[in-house]
């Protein structure tokens, strides 16, 4: 289709996602929020969410890794696998 | 002329021109010159600016179009007929309107086109006959927007419809020439698609048509449908697929009216299994993912004599390797690298490097390779992006590091006694599949180069069951790539976690064809892995060098056919792989066999390699159908975590993956475009932010040029758009194959054979050699703007008086000096768009001249030719 693709609208309306790892995605509102993901913010404009995101995913690590360094950092025993 | 061929269900109740016999005798009847007229205003006003519609074709379009047509059978169920019966008396039109409606969207999504013309059958009346009556074919022409309601799009036909019933009267070739079709195709009418709904017992509809979609209500309440196509143009598994995307689409649309029209499916059960399933998906599930140490580790204890790594004369054995990389391990941890931290890597390519990259990993970090040649300054970047907090390096090369980073340094020969000294074992530390193995910088669009963070799963995803290149111990690898690209990663560790031997070879020898051969038969390599522009360069020099070869791998770039099959000829490599693969996935995401090129076609990337996932999706993220291009997506274990400290720029590239299993796994968003072929290989188009926009059609330059290259005097080609002011043109430069010298309109003329004529570039210009940037890519931005002056040698002023007025149009149009009757008009810089400020022009100066015309015939002369051979008195 021609147009603007809806993912890099400027002025499109956003959600930001969150898995259970917690690593975030940008997604259009017009499409279904996809299983395993859910909204930690928004609706809102692209830049709004992109900042939100820039503020809060501080740690890219995964959160199985995180938690099973930090519990090996507490314990000293090798956890992860 | 015949009669019935119109459908009656399309027009309004009542209207007299709709019974279709010829009977009609309405007082409005009378055809005048003014009702004519008006119509003529009707059409210019309505197919103003009219696109082409971009038809899914096969094969390119031949000089003469075909006469034969082919037909592809299909059913509408009774049930879908009574939904759309029922929808059309909700939006207050026909069965057509629905009919209409969702082929107008299937081209829509075929095209990724918004503007779609289609033809269908009205009856016009003849002037001055009060029951003359003739068929006649209309373009309904619609804005086909993706977010909109299907039921929206049908209820704006209703009214375009009747509009375009009420003014059947101008035959169809006149009311199209009334507006200047823009980009016009060579030879294909401006709406190649007819649609005919048909009374039961109607006649059949003549044929001048690329493709006709023809129903007819049977006794059952069934719509019969047909695709009558043009067999040159298509292969009638094509014609099939679309007649059951259609069916698709339209019970969808009726069953769901208000489902946008980007998002109604288009795929058949059987067509979404291999397209979501079997193409797609290449899964073997590993109970563990291990680490890439561990994978070398295994190695060593199992035949730690073995040669590990060759440089020039010396060799390192499995053994040596792991000893040393855990003694520096133990250093790096010893100095402080804690789990998950980054150390940079800065070596020349060696036995140093790879002890180097082992035992980052076996200390817990991950690595960042620095190669050694670029700027301190973009070193500087690096090591202060990732936040390195030591990096391994040689005296050598401390100097200019220094400069560049206040991190701290481990010299390997300024270490021997302590390195000797640390334990041989590995250092006692967890590392997951999930610990990040490695960050490769990759140039950003913004001109901020940023850090894909690789993690040890991606990787050893790749080493593990790799279908792709099964390497087994008794392979030798060529390490020629440097190691902060990510090819690097394959030629190191495949070659490790499968017991294999590899083998430096140095960027000299890489770059010379014949010093890479003689490196090969040397080495007794077995696999090599190629950029494409290499891979076209030593096939150019030696097409045979490869023939010793088990595995040979290139990718990277758009591929050159030809080049391919003179290797193929003069000596292929046991197996010949092309493939794709963006940093961000891990090396490589696609492979395919070349076993032979198919001069109609690319060269595939083909499928993906084992434990990827591909998907082609269009940009609402609906699977496009075979044939048509989206953007490709990749899943599975190779996803990178991320980009480094890029929290904004990884959530817009790294998706939600909406056909996983709900587990929340993501896909890389690549920005290549891609389309699946019939047999279920991907094709690569080119990229989504090459891609231009030139009279509201989407071009990928990359098509241009691939088809530039077809010709035999062409070396290599580059298109791009020109924004000369007021609007963009396509600028085609080649590089001539050595002795040639070709002409730019024949080129032109190649290209118009082969593509529509919105892809032809305006003008083309040879170039000895193309302007490149400091990484060695084609430098667009450098590439010189084509002369636009007239050829004064060879200058032939103006004979007639016409022609003088279409000189002096030409030079105000093209803003020069002069034009003489013999310069070509696309030569000067001439395009469409400015085809039709002359023509506008000439006919208000009272010198009539098509848009058409000019495109065939460009020149003054030819045109004024043509012009006195239409007005010579027939004998």
């Amino acid at each position: 289709m021609s147009g603007d693709n809806p993912f890099d609208d400027a002025d499109g309306r956003f959600f930001v996602l969150m898995n259970d790892e917690e690593q975030y995605s940008l997604w259009p509102t017009f499409a279904p929020v996809p299983d395993g993901w859910r909204v930690v913010f928004g609706e809102d404009g692209r830049q709004q969410c992109l900042d939100h995101i820039e503020e809060h995913w501080t740690d890219l690590r995964p959160r199985s890794l995180r938690d099973a360094m930090a519990a090996q950092e507490s314990q000293g025993v090798d956890s992860v696998r | 002329m015949s009669e019935g061929l119109l459908k009656s269900d399309a027009l309004p109740d009542g209207d007299p021109r709709g019974a279709g016999t010829g009977e009609g005798t309405g007082p409005g009847d009378r055809l005048t010159e003014a009702h004519l007229a008006e119509q003529h205003a009707y059409w210019a006003h309505r197919l103003d600016g009219l696109p082409v519609l971009r038809l899914p074709t096969d094969r390119p379009r031949p000089t003469a179009p075909g006469t034969a047509r082919a037909v592809a059978g299909f059913r509408v169920p009774a049930e879908i007929v009574e939904q759309a019966d029922a929808l059309a008396s909700r939006v207050g039109g026909t069965l057509f309107t629905v009919l209409l409606s969702a082929s107008q969207v299937l081209f829509s999504r075929y095209g990724r086109q918004q503007d779609i013309p289609l033809a269908t059958m009205a009856t016009g009346r003849l002037p001055g006959r009060p029951d003359g009556r003739f068929a006649n074919a209309v373009v309904l022409r619609s804005a086909v927007r993706a977010d909109a309601a299907f039921m929206r799009l049908a209820e704006q036909n209703v009214q375009l419809v009747e509009e375009a019933m009420a003014n059947a009267d101008l035959p169809f070739a006149d009311s199209v020439n009334t507006s200047t079709p823009s980009g016009t195709d060579r030879g294909s009418p401006p709406a190649p698609v007819l649609v005919v709904l048909r009374d039961a017992g109607a006649a059949e509809t003549p044929q001048p048509f690329d493709l006709t979609i023809d129903c007819r209500p049977t006794g059952t309440g069934e719509l019969a449908g047909a695709l009558v196509y043009d067999p040159e143009l298509f292969e009638a598994a094509t014609v099939q697929r679309m007649a059951r995307h259609l069916t698709v689409l339209l019970a969808a649309a009726v069953r769901d009216p208000v489902t946008p029209v980007g998002d109604l499916p288009l795929l058949g059960e059987e067509e979404r299994h291999a397209l979501l399933g079997e193409w797609a998906v290449n899964q073997v599930d590993l109970p563990v993912w291990p680490c890439v140490h561990e994978l070398v580790g295994e190695r060593a204890r199992s035949q730690p004599d073995a040669v590990a790594v060759v440089a020039g004369a010396g060799s390192t054995t499995y053994g040596q390797l792991d000893t040393a990389a855990n003694r520096l391990a133990h250093l790096l941890v010893s100095g402080g690298t804690r789990r998950g931290g980054v150390v940079a890597v800065c070596l020349p390519r060696g036995p140093e490097l790879v002890t180097a990259l082992l035992a980052v990993l076996r200390a817990g970090c991950a690595y960042l390779p620095l190669d050694p040649g670029y700027p301190a300054e973009r070193l500087g970047f690096m090591l202060a992006d990732a936040d390195a907090s030591v990096c391994v390096t040689q005296r050598g090369l401390v100097g200019k590091l220094r400069e560049a980073t206040d991190a701290g340094f481990v010299v390997l020969d300024e270490l021997e006694r302590e390195l000797a000294a640390q334990p041989a074992v590995p250092p006692d530390l967890a590392v997951s599949g999930r610990d990040a193995a490695y960050v490769i910088y990759t140039s950003g669009s913004t001109g901020r180069p940023k850090g894909t963070v690789v993690e040890h799963r991606s990787i050893t995803r790749l080493l593990c069951e790799a279908d792709y290149i099964p390497l087994r111990p008794d392979d030798v690898v060529a390490q020629g790539a440097d190691a902060s690209f990510d090819a690097a990663t394959f030629e190191i560790w495949a070659p490790l976690a499968a017991g294999a031997r590899m083998v430096v070879v140095d960027k000299d020898t890489m770059l010379d064809p014949v010093a890479l051969t003689k490196a090969l038969t040397r080495y007794r390599i077995s696999t090599l892995v190629l950029t494409t522009a290499l891979f076209n360069q030593v096939a150019a020099a030696r097409p045979d060098a490869f023939a010793t070869l088990r595995h040979l791998l290139f990718g990277g770039e758009a591929v050159n056919p030809d080049r391919v099959a003179q290797v193929l000829a003069a000596g292929p490599p046991g197996r010949l792989i092309h493939s794709y693969g963006p940093t961000e996935t891990t090396t490589f995401a696609t492979w395919h066999l070349v076993e032979r090129v198919d001069g109609h076609r690319t060269v595939p990337i083909g499928r993906p390699v084992v434990n990827t996932t591909v998907h082609v999706l269009d940009e609402r993220l609906n699977p496009v159908p075979t044939g048509v291009v989206g953007e490709l997506f990749i899943g599975g274990p190779g996803v990178a975590r991320g980009y480094l400290a890029r929290p904004g720029l990884t959530a817009e590239r790294f998706l939600p993956d909406v056909f996983g299993t709900g587990r929340g796994d993501r896909l890389y968003r690549t920005g290549d475009l891609v389309r699946w072929s019939p047999q279920g290989t991907l094709e690569y188009v080119g990229r989504v932010d090459r891609q231009i926009k030139v009279r509201g059609f989407r071009i990928e330059p990359n098509e241009i040029e691939l088809v530039l290259q077809q010709h035999p005097e062409v070396e290599a080609a580059v298109v791009i758009a020109r924004d000369d002011g007021e609007h963009k043109r396509l600028v085609g430069y080649v590089r001539p194959g050595p002795g040639h010298r070709p002409e730019p309109a024949a080129l032109r003329d190649f290209v118009g054979n082969r593509l529509p004529e919105f892809m032809v570039p305006a003008a083309v210009v040879l170039l000895d050699d193309f302007p490149l940037t400091p990484s060695g890519k084609v430098d667009r931005a450098a590439l010189p703007a084509p002369e636009r002056v007239a050829d004064t040698e060879d200058h032939v002023a103006p004979r007639t008086d016409d022609e003088r007025v279409l000189a002096a149009i030409w030079a105000d149009v093209l803003d020069l000096d002069r034009v003489g009757v013999t310069d070509n008009f696309y030569e000067l810089g001439g395009d469409s768009i400015l085809g039709i400020k002359v023509v506008a022009k000439a006919r208000a100066a009272g010198v009539p001249i098509s848009a058409k015309a000019l495109f065939r015939l460009q020149t003054i002369a030819a045109l004024s030719d043509e012009a006195a051979a239409d007005t010579a008195p027939v004998d």
